[in-house]
């Protein structure tokens, strides 16, 4: 009987449309239980978010420079912070040299100067 | 809601709801076909629904065809599984039982209708169409259930062969076989009843 059987024989995608024809037809109750079961399902809906890669992605995403002016500006800030602070540090070591300077010529240079 | 660079796109409560609404009913006929009862297909449609919103509900909205058929499979073998431990408690306890033969047998329940008088006289298109559909269901249901499986997630979810193998858990060599053998088992018992789909 199902030797001279070919699978072919059928379409799968016409036995898809009758079977979807046929989810037409449930009755309302049971559409009703489905829809309420839906709603049970969407009321558990639990949003993940990946707390640690959505922070930080998002924060150091705002402190990015977004275009080539904004970049060439942080290098400019980031130039003037350098030069300041090389410039500080050169002017706090220049005044420390200059009062020890005063202190000799003045004859003034605390004991322990001498005790080491 | 975006990730990161909003390069993946998490599903939404609209879009979770609309994917739900428009997989439940063929949901419902799986579960169905595969425990022939509506309660229990029920129950096993809303669990896996359940299960979809609360452990993948924040997963992206193109994923969760894939991500339901395969809690929905799962939950249909588990099924499977609490019935045969059941059967087997069942079968011990009525061994146990007094045997208690038929007293409330009402002949009306066995009766059968010869001469059909209580269907339609003439039988229009639609009649015709739902005959087929039953007779469709009633050899889906006669199927093996990896076979009725494959068959339905491929031809009917519109899934393709590794999509299909990754929702039963199995190898896509194992889906072509169960596919070719649900067509072929359908095509004979079609045949045998008359019906030619064109």
């Amino acid at each position: 009987m199902s030797t001279n059987i070919n699978p072919q024989d059928i379409n799968p995608d016409r036995i898809a449309k009758l079977l979807t024809r046929a989810t037409e037809q449930l009755d309302d109750d049971t559409v009703a239980a489905l829809r309420q079961a839906r709603n049970a399902a969407l009321e558990r809906q639990t949003i993940n978010e990946p707390v640690f890669a959505l922070g930080t992605g998002h924060r150091a995403h705002w402190l990015m420079p977004h275009s080539a002016h904004q970049w060439a500006a942080t290098a400019i800030l980031f130039v003037a912070i350098l030069v300041g602070g090389v410039s500080y540090w050169h002017h706090a070591h220049e005044n420390e040299m200059s009062h020890l300077d005063v202190a000799i010529l003045t004859d003034d240079l605390p004991m322990e100067v001498f005790v080491d | 809601m975006a990730l990161a660079q909003g390069v993946i796109k998490l599903a939404s409560p609209t879009e979770l709801s609309q994917f739900l609404g428009a997989a439940e009913r063929r949901a419902y006929k799986q579960a169905l076909y595969a425990v022939r009862n509506e309660h229990t297909a029920l129950d096993i449609v809303q669990d896996a629904m359940i299960k979809l919103a609360e452990k993948y509900g924040g997963k992206p909205a193109a994923e969760l065809p894939l991500l339901f058929q395969r809690i929905l499979q799962n939950t249909i073998r588990d099924y499977y599984r609490r019935q045969k431990v059941r059967n087997a408690w069942m079968t011990l306890f009525s061994s146990l039982a007094p045997k208690n033969e038929s007293e409330e047998y009402d002949p009306l329940e066995s009766l059968e209708d010869d001469e059909n008088q209580t269907a339609p006289a003439a039988p229009d298109e639609s009649l015709q169409q739902s005959q087929v559909i039953a007779l469709i269901e009633q050899a889906l249901g006669k199927l093996p259930a990896r076979q009725r499986e494959a068959f339905l997630l491929r031809y009917w979810e519109g899934l393709d062969t590794a999509e299909t193998a990754v929702a039963m858990g199995c190898t896509e060599g194992s889906v072509k076989t169960h596919c070719s053998r649900a067509a072929h088992a359908l095509a004979v018992s079609l045949k045998v009843k008359g019906v030619e789909l064109p």
